[in-house]
């Protein structure tokens, strides 16, 4: 009964926050940077949220996930320029790709540990990247522009940011749901188990290298997803944008400031970094550039030194003691 | 003569040019304690090692309940039904008491795909709660298990390795480090274990009392080989077991 | 006779350029050996101590060669530093924490340097190494020669510390098995800050280096430290001789591969190796000490 109530009072609060994200926009229409930053806020919740389940749930270091986030978004771009196809259907050709591409990499490499994992990701995505630099058929350094169409739902294309704002909205919270239903369920639980010991899983018959790939799979496909719509939105890619290895340190960053390995950390780092770095860089103007990186920088070791747990463990113990406070 | 359970036949583990297994050959019938002694480093824990696939025998034969399970993958092994616990225990420190528990179900039954979205069933939380309640840490489930003390920490280990219906507990010195009080308690857990669900056990253990008293038979392996064999007074009584332990340490 | 010559000449460039990274890989591998942690922000150390090079010269006149010892001495201290105020907490924190921390030290040094100087590529010029050695069609230019023999230098200078010196033993027990260093009376904490200490100085060593012959800018960190990674997996980590033998065939590779199929993809080549070698060969081609 109590359990109950605690979940309608949770329920209440996210539902009240639910309302007034789908309001904000109405008061931002004078202020398109703010949707902006909005709209990063989101894709950076749902990136970090699938970086959160390979490195934070299955402790898989992988500085791979902007790879699968430029596989999504050349794909469907290709598709696009070349085919006409929808890039709702793009999305999914991307998403498989990518998938298959964790797949066979993490195949081959998730049997490394620790370091070795994280340098190895490192290296594949370098190479990719290296290639497509190179790639005339890619547009190679120059990147490719996507043909503007008529504004429309088909082609995923719309004059003004507001759609955009609720497409993302919608990706991060559908991400959210999924790493919690993911926390709550066996596969949370194996997962955890592996990041802790992955030899005792192994002895408690669980296949660990399935479920590491599961992991890392799932992780791709939310990044492909994301990548695909980013394209829509921002209209131009190029690796050195899309294959930037800042996005999946910016994940891992925003992980380990929200609460590694759990359902609201990536929002919280997100909500609070993100802004954070993009107030910096429009403060400082110009020449600000490479102050929002220092930022990082000083935050997370700050974090790492002083709270390795994030701030989603210093909210938690806050409330614990505001609930002790008010039983006394 | 009752059904076997593991059988072993003519194990041989190389490291290098050291033989940690030469020729090993034993069997445990269903709803047998069997214990197994021997001096340091004769080969105890590589056996163990090598029965639940985590180190591939240079030759020899493994049956479990008489299926070939000899070079098959660790976790597959263990879904067969071979659990097994360390002699320094190995709890996962930020899962709780329960989830440590409930993780050792048999996940040979089990949807890999479902489990992404589904909790643990009502039986498999019943039945890891009897198993709390039978090692008597029932108060304690909701605790992460690094906060365990070392004693309740091998306690969970054993009723983990009940989880799954096992047919065969290997466990890796289960009193090593406990105080005697609880060593009396673990003790008498496997035997109520064995004797009410008729759970087949083979044990390593240094303590001679506390493996004498519970065992029905023995083995005894030194530098590699089994020097004897049967039951405890037997084995009490074999000068070249009394020669092992004097000579070797 | 002119594929002998080009040949030849494609070994020596990678030779030359491979000592570097040796260099570069060395100072990484010890780290890495003896206390567990990548350091991310290795090729920041680098960029950082170009840029001190760079400094000296441009304020003070100082040629590379010249402020070496200077630089030397300045990253020894900064190794101890880093040390003493993060990794020292740091000790037995999981893989991720300590790969945060450096990154979080990588950014701070790269993007000081890049908000203090700007983006821009900067040369050294005039220095005294300048020139190249011509033998028949191949050439050799003066500076990396020297940066090679000085590379040697540093590895035997290296190589008997840790061989025959009292902590330098130390180091190598404490890399093999931290646990049995510390009940054997080795002093742990003095050997990680040492092993800081030296890391470092060797990669400052160089970057000063590498400023007499390549640019100067803030974001030169970020290729090497990926080649630094390579050469280290490829040695194997914690071995003196692993970090040259990797970074010469880093080296090697590269030019080959930039020669002979396109320069614009000869790190694919690079990479390539190291994720091979990362798959079938782990522990790389020379374990630890």
């Amino acid at each position: 009964m109590k359990n109950g109530m605690n979940f309608f009072k949770k329920g209440k609060w996210l539902f009240l926050i639910l309302i007034a994200l789908l309001l904000l926009p109405n008061f931002l229409k004078d202020e398109p940077y703010v949707l902006h930053v909005c709209i990063i806020v989101f894709v950076y919740v749902s990136l970090a949220q699938a970086w959160n389940l390979i490195g934070g749930y299955a402790g898989q270091i992988s500085f791979v996930n902007h790879t699968f986030f430029a596989i999504g978004a050349y794909t469907s771009t290709m598709l696009l320029i070349y085919l006409n196809l929808t890039p709702w259907i793009g999305l999914f050709v991307g998403m498989a790709i990518a998938g298959c591409v964790a797949y066979v990499l993490g195949f081959q490499i998730l049997h490394l540990k620790g370091h070795y994992f994280a340098v190895a990701t490192i290296a594949f995505a370098e190479i990719v990247k290296l290639l497509f630099l190179n790639w005339r058929g890619v547009g190679a350094a120059y990147g490719l522009s996507l043909p503007l169409k008529m504004p429309s739902f088909y082609y995923l294309m719309w004059s003004s940011k507001l759609p955009y704002y609720y497409i993302f909205l919608l990706v991060a919270i559908i991400s959210t749901i999924l790493i919690y239903t993911i926390d709550k369920s066996k596969a949370g639980m194996y997962f955890r188990s592996i990041k802790q010991d992955e030899d005792g899983a192994k002895h408690k018959g669980i296949d660990t290298r399935y479920y590491k790939l599961l992991a890392f799979v799932i992780s791709a496909w939310i990044c492909a997803l994301v990548g695909t719509l980013y394209a829509q939105y921002i209209l131009y890619i190029c690796p050195r944008s899309c294959m930037d290895i800042m996005i999946s340190t910016k994940c891992i960053l925003i992980v380990l400031f929200g609460g590694l390995g759990t359902v609201a950390g990536p929002v919280l780092g997100a909500v609070i970094l993100i802004p954070l770095a993009e107030y910096t860089r429009i403060k400082l103007g110009g020449g600000g550039q490479g102050w929002d990186y220092i930022i990082y920088g000083l935050i997370i070791l700050v974090i790492v030194l002083y709270q390795p747990q994030g701030v989603y463990s210093i909210l938690r113990r806050c409330k614990k003691n505001v609930q002790k406070m008010l039983r006394s | 003569m009752s059904k076997k359970c593991l059988e072993v036949e003519s194990l041989t583990k190389r490291f290098g040019g050291l033989t940690a297994l030469d020729e090993i050959s034993l069997h445990i019938n269903e709803a047998e304690i069997i214990g197994l002694i021997g001096p340091n480093g004769s080969g105890k824990t590589t056996l163990f090692n090598c029965v639940t696939g985590f180190l591939k025998p240079d030759n020899g034969r493994i049956f479990l309940r008489e299926v070939n399970i000899t070079g098959r993958e660790p976790h597959k092994i263990i879904q067969e039904g071979v659990s097994r616990t360390f002699q320094i225990t190995r709890v996962f420190p930020e899962l709780t008491v329960m989830e440590n528990i409930l993780i050792s179900i048999r996940h040979k039954e089990e949807s890999r795909i479902r489990s992404i979205y589904k909790k643990s069933n009502r039986d498999e939380i019943k039945k890891a709660s009897e198993l709390l309640e039978f090692i008597g840490i029932a108060e304690l489930s909701d605790q992460p298990g690094g906060e365990l003390s070392y004693g309740q920490q091998k306690l969970l280990q054993l009723a983990s390795s009940l989880m799954q219906d096992p047919s065969v507990v290997l466990l890796d010195e289960p009193t090593a480090g406990v105080n005697p009080t609880l060593i009396n308690k673990i003790m008498d857990r496997i035997r109520e274990a064995n004797e009410e669900f008729g759970t087949t056990f083979l044990i390593i253990e240094h303590n001679m009392d506390v493996i004498m008293g519970i065992s029905h038979r023995m083995y005894v392996l030194a530098t590699g080989k089994i020097i004897a064999e049967g039951n405890p007074e037997k084995v009490r009584s074999d000068p070249e077991v009394f020669e092992a332990y004097l000579g070797g340490d | 006779m002119d594929l002998v010559y080009l040949i030849l000449q494609v070994i020596i460039n990678g030779i030359l350029i491979g000592g570097v990274y040796a260099l570069i890989a060395v100072g990484l591998s010890l780290i890495w050996g003896v206390m567990e942690i990548v350091n991310f922000a290795h090729g920041d150390y680098l960029m950082a101590a170009a840029f001190f090079s760079f400094i000296f010269w441009s304020y003070m006149g100082l040629d590379p060669l010249i402020s070496l010892p200077l630089v030397v001495v300045i990253f020894l201290f900064i190794g101890f530093g880093t040390q003493k105020f993060v990794m020292k907490r740091l000790i037995d924190s999981p893989t991720l924490i300590t790969i945060a921390a450096t990154f979080a030290l990588s950014l701070i040094i790269r993007y000081g340097f890049f908000v203090v100087f700007k983006p821009d590529y900067r040369v050294i010029r005039d220095p005294l190494l300048q020139g190249s050695l011509h033998i028949s069609s191949i050439s050799i230019p003066i500076a990396k020669m020297v940066t090679l023999l000085i590379a040697i230098i540093t590895m035997i200078l290296l190589f008997s510390f840790l061989k025959y010196t009292k902590k330098g033993r130390a180091i190598r027990a404490t890399a093999q098995d931290r646990e049995v260093a510390k009940s054997l009376g080795v002093n742990v904490e003095q050997i990680f800050l040492i092993t800081w200490g030296l890391g470092i100085a060797c990669v400052g060593i160089a970057g000063a280096m590498l400023s007499t012959f390549y640019y100067v800018f803030p974001l030169m960190g970020v290729t090497f430290v990926l080649i630094a990674f390579a050469s280290v997996t490829l040695g194997g980590f914690g071995s003196v001789h692993g970090a040259i033998f990797g970074g010469l065939a880093i080296g090697l590779i590269q030019q080959f591969g930039g020669t002979f199929v396109s320069p614009a993809l000869k790190d694919v080549f690079v990479f390539g190796v190291f994720i091979l070698v990362l798959i079938f060969k782990p522990k790389g081609f020379f374990g630890k000490y």
